[in-house]
C-alpha cells in the first residue's frame, strides 16, 4: 500500500482542472493548484509547452507535500504516451529548411523527454532517479506500479508521478492513427502551430505522516462499484478518473483504470 | 534481493553477436567504422538493413534472438509473468525526416507512421513474445539502457514479474547526428575516452538484451545464472540541461545509493565500466566522482571506442558487456587512452588481463542530468 500526498491536474491553457473536476462530481472541499512564482516562470521561458506543462503540474501538486529534507532524494517518473514529438517536429522542420548540419541545439535537447522531467527536477529541487516513460499501452498503470514498486522495495521515499500528452495536430495524427484511422485530408502542419499540453501530478509516499491524504492500493478489476470520473475529451483518462476518486473523500473508493485494474483509494 | 541474469544478446559495431563483441573488448580493437551526412565516425553494427521494419527493430530482433538460445527458451508460458522493459532514444520519436517532409505538404507517410507506431521496443518485443506482463519503454536518453534494467530489477524484486527482458537498443540516425553536431561535441575523428586530447564522441548502433530471472525460478528450471544484477540506484544533477554536474556530485550519489543497496562497499567494486564519451564534460566528471569514490587506484574504462556511444543501447550494451568480463575473469584496456590530462587525473585500464572479481559497476550519464550506477556481481560457484 502507498499513500498519495498531493495531486494536480493541468488544461492544456495552463488553467486548473480540479475545480472543474470539483464540480463534475458535486465535491465542495478541495484544493486547487499551487501557483507558479516569477521565478519558476523564468525558469521555463526557453520551454515548449511539453516541458511548461510538466512542471505545471508538478509545482501544481505542490513541492510542499513531500517534506524538504526529503524532497532532495525524490523520484520523478515522467510518463506519456508519445512523449514530445511536437518539439522533435520542430526541430526536424529546421533540417528539412536548412540542412542537417543546421539544426538547433537548444530544440534537439528539448526533444529528449527525460529533460522534461529534468526541468520539474531543478525547479523542486529534486535529486533522486528520473525515469521518463513512453508506451502506447497501459503506461499509466504501469507507471503507477513501478511507482509503487519503487515505494514498497524502498529504493525511494517519495515518488512525483507526472503525465503529459500534447494536443497538437501531430498529436490528433499520431492518436488516430493508434486507433486505426485515417488523418483529415489535406492536415498540413506549420511549424508554426501553437502547441498546448494537458499534464498532471501524483505526490506519492512510503512514509505514514500528516502529509497523507489517502492510501493507494493497485489491485485486479472485479467489476464491482466504481468511483471513476473523467473529463471529456481528457488525454489523461486514467489520471483524471484516480484524482477523481480521490477527491470523493470516501472511505473506500474504487476507480477501474482500464479493463484490469482497478485502484483502492482508501481515506486516512 | 537480487535478479539473476541467465541469458544475453547483444550487438553492436563490436560484433553481431556476444561472443564478438567480448573477442573485441579482449583484443581492443574497435568496430567498423564509416562516416555521417555530417562527415563524423559512426560505428554502424554488422547488420544488413531490411526495408520492411525500423532499424531499431532489427538491432532488437537480433539481440533478442541471441538472449532467446543463450536462455534456452523457446516460448515464455503464459503462466509465467513475463515483462520487458527497453531503454532507447531513437525508437521513441517520429523523427522520419521523409515524414515530417510530406506532412508540411498536407500529405501522410502511412507506411513511416505504421512503422513508428509498431515499433516501440517493448511493446514490439512483448507482442513478438506474446508476454503475460508489463512492457515499458525508458526514454532517459543515453542512460536509457541501465535505468530499463534498473525497472526490471525492482519488477523482479517487489514480485511484479518472474522474469524480464531488459535491456536497450539505438540506431545510428541522421537526426540524432545532426543533433549532436548542433551540440557541438562529436569528435572530429575517433573518439578517445579519458584521454588528454579527447575531443568528442562518435556516434553508433546496437542493442543488448539479457533475461532477468528470480532466482528459485531460475534454479528450478535449471538455467544457467550467468550474473547477478544486485544494485540499481539513479540521481539528478539539478545541475544543467545537457551537460552533467562538472564534479561528477551526482553521479557519486547514484553510486553510494547503489552500494547501499548492495551492502558493499567502494572496495568490493573490482572495476567499473565507465559511460566514458570521449566529451570534455563527461569524462572529467566521472574521473573525479571515481576519485572521491575509489581512490586513486581505481580500475575504470570505456567500451566506447570499440562501440562509439549507442545512445539509448549503451547502458545496456555495457552491462552485458560487464557480465561476459565478470563470467571470463578479464579487465580489457580502454581503447582510445594514452595519457592523463584535461580533468581525467586517473589513467584508466591500459592493458587487457585475466583479473578476477565478485562485483562490478557500470555507469551511464544522460542529457537532463541523469546518472544511474548498476552493480553486477559474479554469480559465486
Amino acid at each position: 500500500m502507498i499513500m498519495i500526498n498531493s495531486y494536480s491536474m493541468i488544461a492544456a491553457d495552463s488553467s486548473d482542472l480540479i475545480p472543474l473536476i470539483a464540480a463534475k462530481i458535486g465535491v465542495n472541499d478541495f484544493s486547487g493548484a499551487c501557483e507558479l512564482s516569477w521565478e519558476q516562470r523564468k525558469q521555463l521561458r526557453r520551454c515548449g509547452a511539453f516541458h511548461s506543462a510538466a512542471v505545471r503540474s508538478a509545482c501544481g501538486a505542490g513541492a510542499a507535500a513531500i517534506p524538504a529534507d526529503r524532497l532532495a532524494e525524490a523520484e520523478i517518473i515522467l510518463l506519456s504516451r508519445f512523449g514530445d514529438q511536437d518539439t522533435t517536429g520542430n526541430f526536424i522542420d529546421d533540417l528539412i529548411d536548412y540542412g542537417n548540419t543546421q539544426g538547433s541545439p537548444i530544440k534537439f535537447a528539448h526533444s529528449n523527454h527525460n529533460t522534461a522531467a529534468a526541468y520539474v527536477a531543478r525547479t523542486l529541487g529534486a535529486g533522486g532517479a528520473i525515469v521518463t516513460l513512453v508506451n502506447f499501452e497501459h503506461v499509466f498503470v504501469n507507471a503507477l506500479t513501478l511507482a509503487a514498486a519503487h515505494l514498497e522495495l524502498g529504493r525511494e521515499r517519495d515518488v512525483i508521478l507526472i503525465q503529459v500528452e500534447s494536443l497538437s495536430a501531430l498529436s490528433c495524427i499520431l492518436m488516430n492513427g493508434l486507433k486505426g484511422l485515417e488523418p483529415e485530408k489535406n492536415s498540413s502542419l506549420s511549424a508554426h502551430e501553437k502547441v498546448f499540453c494537458e499534464s498532471g501530478c501524483l505526490i506519492l509516499s512510503s512514509v505514514r505522516d500528516e502529509h497523507n491524504i489517502c492510501s493507494l492500493e493497485i489491485a485486479q478489476a472485479d467489476g464491482t462499484d466504481n468511483d471513476a470520473y473523467c473529463l471529456e475529451n481528457s488525454r489523461l483518462p486514467e489520471m483524471c478518473k484516480l484524482v477523481g476518486a480521490i477527491m470523493r473523500g470516501k472511505e473506500l473508493s474504487r476507480c477501474h483504470v482500464d479493463g484490469e485494474t482497478e485502484l483502492l483509494i482508501r481515506k486516512i | 534481493m537480487t535478479a539473476c541474469i541467465t541469458g544475453i544478446g547483444c550487438v553492436s559495431a563490436a560484433g553481431g553477436d556476444c561472443p564478438e563483441n567480448f573477442k573485441s573488448l579482449l583484443e581492443g580493437r574497435r568496430g567498423k567504422v564509416s562516416s555521417s551526412d555530417t562527415g563524423q565516425v559512426v560505428f554502424a553494427a554488422p547488420l544488413e538493413a531490411r526495408p520492411e521494419s525500423s532499424r531499431s527493430v532489427q538491432l532488437l530482433d537480433a539481440a533478442l534472438e541471441e538472449l532467446m538460445i543463450d536462455s534456452r527458451i523457446k516460448l515464455f508460458p503464459r503462466n509465467i509473468k513475463v515483462g520487458v522493459v527497453v531503454g532507447t532514444t531513437s525508437a521513441s520519436f517520429l523523427n522520419d525526416i521523409h515524414f515530417h517532409r510530406k506532412l508540411r505538404d498536407g500529405k501522410l507517410d502511412s507506411p513511416a507512421l505504421a512503422r513508428y507506431l509498431a515499433g516501440n521496443p517493448a511493446e514490439y518485443i512483448k507482442h513478438k513474445l506474446n508476454l503475460s506482463g508489463p512492457a515499458l519503454t525508458v526514454t532517459n536518453a543515453c542512460s536509457s539502457g541501465s535505468d530499463a534494467i534498473g525497472v526490471g530489477m525492482a519488477w523482479i524484486e517487489a514480485g511484479v514479474c518472474d522474469m524480464v527482458v531488459a535491456g536497450g537498443c539505438d540506431e545510428l540516425h541522421p537526426v540524432s547526428q545532426a543533433g549532436f553536431f548542433a551540440l557541438g561535441v562529436l569528435s572530429e575523428g575517433l573518439c578517445l575516452p579519458f584521454d588528454r586530447d579527447r575531443d568528442g564522441l562518435n556516434l553508433g548502433e546496437g542493442a543488448a538484451l539479457m533475461l532477468l530471472e528470480k532466482r528459485t525460478l531460475a534454479e528450478s528450471r535449471g538455467a544457467e545464472i550467468k550474473a547477478v544484477a544486485v544494485a540499481y540506484a539513479g540521481s539528478n544533477d539539478m545541475h544543467h540541461i545537457t551537460q552533467p554536474d562538472p564534479e561528477g556530485k551526482g553521479l557519486e550519489r547514484a553510486v553510494k545509493k547503489a552500494l547501499d543497496t548492495a551492502g558493499i562497499t567502494s572496495d568490493d567494486i573490482g572495476f567499473i565500466n565507465a559511460h566514458g564519451t570521449g566529451t570534455l564534460h563527461n569524462d572529467a566528471a566521472e574521473c573525479s566522482a571515481f576519485a572521491r569514490l575509489f581512490g586513486q587506484n581505481c580500475k575504470y574504462f570505456s567500451v566506447k571506442g570499440l562501440t562509439g556511444h549507442t545512445l539509448g543501447a549503451a547502458g545496456a550494451i555495457e552491462a552485458v558487456m560487464t557480465v561476459m568480463l565478470l563470467e571470463n575473469a578479464f579487465i580489457p584496456v580502454s581503447a582510445g587512452f594514452s595519457a592523463c590530462g584535461n580533468g581525467v587525473n586517473i589513467a584508466p585500464v591500459c592493458q587487457t588481463h585475466k583479473y578476477e572479481t565478485a562485483y562490478a559497476l557500470s555507469t551511464s550519464l544522460a542529457f537532463g542530468g541523469c546518472n544511474s550506477a548498476l552493480i553486477i556481481g559474479r554469480e559465486a560457484g
